[in-house]
């Protein structure tokens, strides 16, 4: 460079300051990025500390709320279960009272008593109806014969003046008192209930389970 | 050797404002520097949101789990009372013949 020329000293002098300032300046933006960068890591590992713990809590009290819902719904599944099963069991009684006003229910109540009084081993028997089938032409003879023939027993059935209230049945005792077989409808439908739940919930819900 | 002088006053003008443009970029990268030493995260803010967040999405996915379990049991419950309507005269049926030491019901 010629020093007789100055336009080229000066435009040096001017490009190296631009060119330092330029470095400067560069400087000066790297190292506030780093420390921004460093400040925004710090933070972040902070946050997600805190949030990840936060979350965990959250996510439990979130499976509490399926689990109580699955448990509630569960319930409210098997208690529309229950009301069906007890609609069955409704209807049951409800034909019941019917049998009991039709021709064969005759038929029927020595039928019970019969098994009452081979259940309880034949022998001399007292039998009690409610006051309506008090009314009926039942053939007790014909049951006792029954009785002995099955139990080899001689059998013979009175006809009791307590009449205990039942929708139907009979309840068959021993004379001396000593066995006593409560065959009315209420009693049956008590021992069968079990029984009863479980053909009625078979054959209801042949379909779908929960 | 006017011309010279000039010169070197033209050169001496260059250098004051290289050393102005210099220090104009000291004056800038510390405006940088304080600049980034402010930058603050607001770390309880952002903890703040995230867990806003966080309980937004996991409450909607517990919401909408319970919605599907609702809507199933809704779907169950329409199959067993379709279910029990259909069967329930020959569950009755049964029932009775149960009750009953011979089937003379009905």
């Amino acid at each position: 460079m010629s020093t007789s020329d100055p336009s080229k000293i000066i435009e040096k002098i001017l490009n190296d300051a631009r060119s330092e300032a330029e470095r400067i300046v560069s400087h000066a933006r790297a190292e506030a990025e780093a420390r921004r960068m460093e400040a925004r890591k710090r933070a972040d590992a902070e946050v997600e500390a805190a949030v990840s713990k936060f979350r965990r809590v959250k996510e439990e009290e979130a499976r509490r709320i399926v689990v109580e819902a699955k448990v509630k719904a569960k319930e409210r599944w098997l208690k529309e279960r229950e009301e069906l099963i007890a609609q069955a069991i409704e209807k049951v009684k409800e034909k019941l009272a019917e049998v009991t006003k039709s021709p064969s229910y005759v038929k029927v109540l020595e039928s019970l008593i019969e098994e009452a009084a081979v259940a309880i081993g034949g022998g001399d028997l007292i039998v009690e109806v409610n006051e309506r089938d008090s009314k009926l032409n039942l053939d007790l003879e014909g049951v006792a014969k029954a009785v002995s023939s099955k139990t080899g027993v001689n059998t013979k059935i009175e006809l009791s003046k307590a009449k205990p209230r039942c929708m139907g049945g009979a309840v068959v005792s021993s004379k001396d008192g000593r066995f006593i077989y409560d065959n009315t409808f209420e009693s049956r439908l008590e021992r069968l209930s079990s029984t009863m739940r479980l053909t009625a919930s078979k054959i209801l819900f042949a379909r779908p389970s929960y | 050797m006017t011309n010279f002088i000039e010169g070197i006053k033209a050169v001496l003008k260059a250098e004051e404002e290289a050393r102005r443009i210099i220090e104009e970029a000291k004056r800038q990268a510390e405006a940088i520097r304080k600049d980034a030493e402010a930058f603050k995260v607001d770390v309880s803010k952002e903890i703040e949101e995230a867990k806003e967040k966080v309980a937004r999405e996991v409450e909607e996915k517990a919401r909408s789990e319970v919605k599907a379990i609702e809507e199933d049991l809704e779907a169950k419950i329409l199959k067993l009372r379709s279910s029990a309507s259909m069967n329930m005269e020959r569950a009755v049926e049964e029932l009775l013949k149960l009750v009953l030491p011979r089937a003379e019901g009905g």
